[in-house]
């Protein structure tokens, strides 16, 4: 069942097309990645769907009835972690509770079990590590309480450990919280090990190239021949304009 | 090695003044040598320990004022462009204006007492406090913005969580600033007409000949800047740290 889909967003920025007649649907407990040459327009989407910007045309449909934007029903995280530094890490988690409950604090605190964030709560965000944060990140985009999450190439500014590590917790992001989500990434692989479709876009304005529907269980390995093949002829679709 | 070299040049320069002073036997009431000044500063303490308690008060009530006014008239003219735009040419304005033009129409409004010049401190600390805090709130990261945004913060309630904390930094620049020049309206202001006050008896002495306690009053002037920058620089470090952090 779709949960959240556009139709025919367009959005020009001084002349220049970035998005001309986008569509794109995502079902219900997906997880969503969308993969494109860097400058395509991927982040400009994203604003289109948080409300930043305003498109010229289109529309956005939230369980088929349009909607201005996503701003209230989904979460977002960014490539960086946007932690307050004169916050606690579990303030921060809570920053989406507005008047955070004894319950609420609870949860938080549970949330840092499970992301091993445990006895760091009162750390402040310049003592943790660049995956702690990450993490620390992740917890607060779970503490918004929204069906949806919008990640924008979250494990980017991350090495390459710290980022299989939590390519798993996006992927028990989706599964144990029951969440949909929709991924930019520049990593092929990444998204090959951790999502249930691939989207290819292309380069300004930006459409989809090909997509593909994933199977097996995740996260994937990355040495697997699947994500091999598949990788090998994503990378190859994309050629020089490689993300 | 932070402290020594200015220290080091502070030293060579007073050498270099006492020096000039005796090579060339320049008469006290024309420029007393830094040992004069620093035998006049001490023995002369209680003197000038009673005026700069009038100047201090003077300048601490002013930067009392200086942000009661900056915070709300800050936070209003980044919340409503409009006020901005209103008040900003006003802003500027207010900074174009010597202070001694405004001296002497500010005694007659509020008197010789200490009034005039905590207005006079008040008139030049704002600026610096207004300003930096305003561009503090604009300054503020676009995607920290949309993240409050997407939370469902209100305005209010991004300003306090979020803009006010980000401007802090800035606030407190604006503070160091704010007190090396407050020392100057409340002087100025003392010069006009005043019956107490570092600036009163800077006069008083220097009608008198006493250039040795001009110049004393001179250091202990400074040393009030000094200290309240100074002062300034550890509550930033205490109630701002995450600036040096980076």
């Amino acid at each position: 069942m779709t949960l959240v889909s556009v139709e025919g967003l367009k959005k020009d920025f001084d002349g220049l097309s970035v998005l001309s007649d986008f569509s794109l649907s995502v079902d219900r407990g997906s997880f969503v990645s969308l993969i494109g040459p860097s400058g395509c327009g991927k982040s400009t989407f994203f604003d289109l769907l948080t409300g930043a910007i305003a498109p010229d045309e289109g529309r956005i449909l939230w369980e088929g009835r349009t909607i201005s934007d996503l701003s209230k029903k989904a979460a977002w995280m960014a490539q960086s972690d946007l932690l307050l530094p004169w916050m606690s890490a579990l303030d921060n988690a809570l920053l989406p509770r507005l008047s955070p409950k004894k319950s609420d604090r609870e949860r938080a605190m549970a949330l840092f079990c499970e992301l091993g964030l445990e006895g760091f709560e009162d750390y402040l965000p310049y003592r943790l590590s660049g995956g702690m944060r990450q993490r620390n990140a992740l917890a607060r985009t779970i503490m918004f309480d929204r069906e949806l999450i919008l990640l924008d190439e979250p494990l980017s500014a991350l090495d390459s450990l710290t980022r299989q590590d939590l390519q798993g917790l996006l992927v028990s992001l989706q599964r144990d919280f029951g969440k949909t989500i929709v991924m930019i990434t520049h990593d092929v692989e990444e998204a090959l090990v951790t999502s249930d479709f691939v989207v290819v876009l292309s380069d300004q304005p930006m459409s989809v190239r090909s997509s593909y529907e994933l199977i097996g269980t995740k996260p994937r390995l990355r040495d697997d021949s699947y994500v091999v093949g598949l990788r090998r002829e994503i990378l190859d679709m994309l050629g020089g304009h490689g993300p | 090695m932070r402290i020594s070299i200015p220290v080091s040049v502070g030293i060579f320069l007073l050498l270099l003044w006492e020096m000039g002073c005796r090579a060339w036997a320049v008469p006290v009431y024309i420029l007393p040598p830094p040992s004069e000044v620093l035998c006049t500063a001490l023995s002369q303490y209680r003197i000038l320990a009673y005026h700069g308690s009038v100047t201090l008060f003077e300048i601490l009530a002013g930067l009392a004022l200086a942000i009661a006014v900056s915070i709300p008239m800050a936070s209003a003219m980044f919340l409503f462009p409009w006020v901005e735009r209103a008040l900003a040419p006003f802003l500027v304005a207010s900074q174009a204006i010597p202070v001694f033009a405004l001296a002497p129409v500010l005694v007659v409004w509020f008197g010789y007492g200490i009034e005039s010049k905590v207005i006079m401190a008040t008139v030049i600390i704002f600026f610096p406090l207004t300003v930096n805090l305003l561009e503090g709130f604009k300054s503020c990261d676009r995607r920290h913005v949309e993240l409050f945004r997407m939370m469902g913060y209100s305005k209010y309630g991004t300003l306090k969580k979020l803009f006010w904390p980000w401007a802090l930094p800035y606030f407190f620049a604006g503070l160091k600033v704010a007190v090396s020049v407050a020392t100057i309206g409340a002087v100025i202001g003392e010069w006009v007409g005043a019956q107490r006050g570092l600036g009163y008896l800077m006069i008083q002495s220097n009608a008198r000949l006493k250039t040795d306690m001009v110049f004393a009053a001179i250091l202990w002037l400074s040393a009030i800047g000094l200290v309240l920058w100074w002062l300034a620089g550890i509550m930033s470090r205490r109630y701002a740290p995450w600036k040096d952090r980076g």
